[in-house]
């Protein structure tokens, strides 16, 4: 537990070096969900919901798509030990491995938690966002969203070795997921081809719980097959990266 | 403190370590020297708890390094420097005094003591990114040293860094030893082998090929007498069997007691005295020791 709290504080004073990064992972889906919004209501009222303001759509398809925009940042905390040269010293430490993993994901979770809570709270305070469901159905999705970005991001560790490889995986991902899985518009919009492969991504499911709690006024019970899948998601991107990873593998050009 | 039985690494078909025992005391310095390629990071990785060997056995402190309590123990500087670039100075150390179980009070003041004892005082609020190369791996052993381990493992201490800063690293290797932790370090500095008064191990394609005291492992080589001439070295009238080579104005002589034999080489040379430009008397030194057991252990494979 000890070891535990020492790399969380660790983590946090870098996170803190980094602020800017953060800020811009806040401010950049809210100025997305500005231009977004007047777009989602047609949609939406096109979609069946007459009295949609946009924002049950814009709010939570920005917050998905910039959530998986940390994916990179979680990759990167792992991969950025190998560029300070930091890896092997913090394996010879009196940290055992589950404190090296959970003491660099726990701040990364507080931090990507923070950021969906901060983008619901402006869509709550200044977009129009109505709550119809449950808050705790909310919370639910957004937590298992969180792990999913986790799982996505030390995956994403170990199957890359440079800095780039995260990058242009992150980028193309992030797009990729957000589009397919219905971030950018509502799933019942999208072609039919389309709306068959959506479900394999977990934008999807993240996508279908949040619009169950605030377009169809769903409760927990309502959320628990989205929040499964994300969760099972999780788990998928964990297994991989745990039988993928090797932490004696040499990343010699983490650039 | 350190208990190194028999063990065999490998990668692939290298084999990076084959069959090397290794024992250091608490209060002792063991110096590992070698090639490049020779097996020296490797086994001091196994040592830290990063690799697992093929066969044998590691023991720190009577536990095996591969588990995090036993690392509680043990301080490692690994051959890559390793500090965050991002925080400052007192930060990147505080997190392995921290690591280790240190809070409060206690953890700064081992902050600041293994920050004084490499000099850091004047630097701990700046960011290390900012710090020259030589600073940096002052960081880097402070990180090691922090948590006041009972063994201490470091791997080439003093590669990248000024003279001045390599004889403070060396100075301080030896008072980690009288204070009574085992410390085991790689170099390719002779000269801070022998300047650490401990044992020195040396490594050659994996296998250890010697592991004593300096004064040992040179006792039985023999040491040089050197005379240069103006001119071409003459040929001296030196008793049968002793070893002579004279190489353009140089002269020579290989004994096992060069400081016994000196005046007798002299004397031998009195009628050449006029040409006579300098004497050397060496006695074998920790190079002559490194090369005979390496050349030795080569032989030895090539027959």
């Amino acid at each position: 537990m000890t070891q535990l709290v020492a790399i969380w504080r660790h983590e946090f004073r870098i996170i803190g070096r980094q602020l800017p990064v953060l800020i811009g992972a806040v401010v950049m889906p809210l100025v997305v969900m500005v231009f977004l919004q007047p777009t989602f209501r047609l949609a939406l009222r096109q979609a069946g919901y007459p009295d949609a303001n946009g924002a049950e759509q814009a709010v939570p398809g920005v917050a998905v798509m910039f959530s998986f925009f940390l994916v990179g940042i979680v990759a990167l905390t792992f991969l950025r030990e190998h560029g300070f040269g930091t890896w092997d010293r913090l394996r010879a430490s009196a940290a055992s491995p589950w404190q090296l993993i959970l003491g660099k994901l726990g701040p990364l979770a507080i931090t990507a938690g923070v950021q969906q809570a901060a983008l619901f709270a402006v869509g709550f305070i200044g977009a129009g966002l109505v709550l119809n469901g449950s808050a705790i159905a909310l919370v639910c999705v957004a937590l298992a969203l969180v792990a999913s970005v986790l799982g996505l991001g030390v995956m994403l560790f170990s199957i890359c070795s440079t800095q780039q490889q995260i990058a242009l995986f992150q980028l193309v991902g992030t797009l990729a997921g957000a589009g397919l899985g219905g971030a950018f518009t509502p799933a019942s919009l999208m072609p039919t081809a389309v709306r068959f492969i959506s479900p394999a991504f977990p934008t999807y499911w993240a996508m279908r719980g949040y619009r169950t709690v605030l377009l169809d006024a769903g409760g927990v019970s309502d959320v628990l097959f989205p929040v499964a899948m994300l969760l099972g998601f999780a788990t998928l991107f964990a297994t991989i990266a745990v039988l993928r990873f090797r932490s004696e593998e040499p990343r010699p050009s983490w650039w | 403190m350190l208990d190194v039985d028999n063990v065999t690494k490998r990668y692939g078909d290298i084999v990076a370590l084959d069959g090397v025992s290794l024992s250091v005391a608490s209060g002792e310095v063991v110096s590992l020297l070698g090639a490049n390629g020779a097996g020296k990071t490797s086994l001091l990785a196994l040592v830290a708890g990063l690799r697992r060997p093929d066969d044998g056995r590691i023991e720190v402190a009577g536990g095996d390094p591969r588990r995090a309590e036993t690392r509680r123990g043990l301080g490692f500087a690994p051959q890559e420097l390793g500090v965050y670039p991002l925080i400052s100075v007192a930060s990147n150390i505080r997190l392995f005094a921290e690591i280790s179980g240190l809070r409060g009070e206690a953890a700064q003041g081992r902050v600041e003591a293994a920050a004084h004892a490499l000099g850091l005082d004047r630097m701990m609020d700046r960011r290390a990114g900012e710090l020259s190369g030589g600073e940096r791996r002052r960081v880097h052993v402070a990180m090691a040293l922090v948590h006041d381990p009972k063994l201490v493992v470091l791997d080439e201490p003093t590669a990248g860094v000024d003279l001045a800063a390599r004889a403070d690293l060396i100075r301080l290797v030896g008072d980690l030893a009288a204070r009574g932790a085992a410390v085991i370090f790689s170099t390719h500095y002779l000269a801070e082998a022998e300047a650490v008064h401990g044992r020195v191990a040396i490594l050659h394609r994996g296998a250890k090929v010697a592991d004593s005291t300096v004064r040992s492992l040179t006792r039985d080589l023999p040491g040089r007498i050197e005379l240069e001439f103006a001119g071409d070295a003459p040929t001296l009238n030196l008793p049968a069997g002793i070893d002579v080579v004279a190489e353009g104005s140089v002269l020579t002589v290989r004994t096992t007691e060069p400081e016994r034999q000196a005046a007798m080489v002299l004397s031998a040379a009195s009628e050449h005295m006029v040409r006579l430009r300098s004497v050397q008397v060496r006695a074998a030194s920790l190079e002559d020791a490194y090369l005979a057991a390496t050349h030795e252990a080569l032989a030895e494979a090539v027959l």
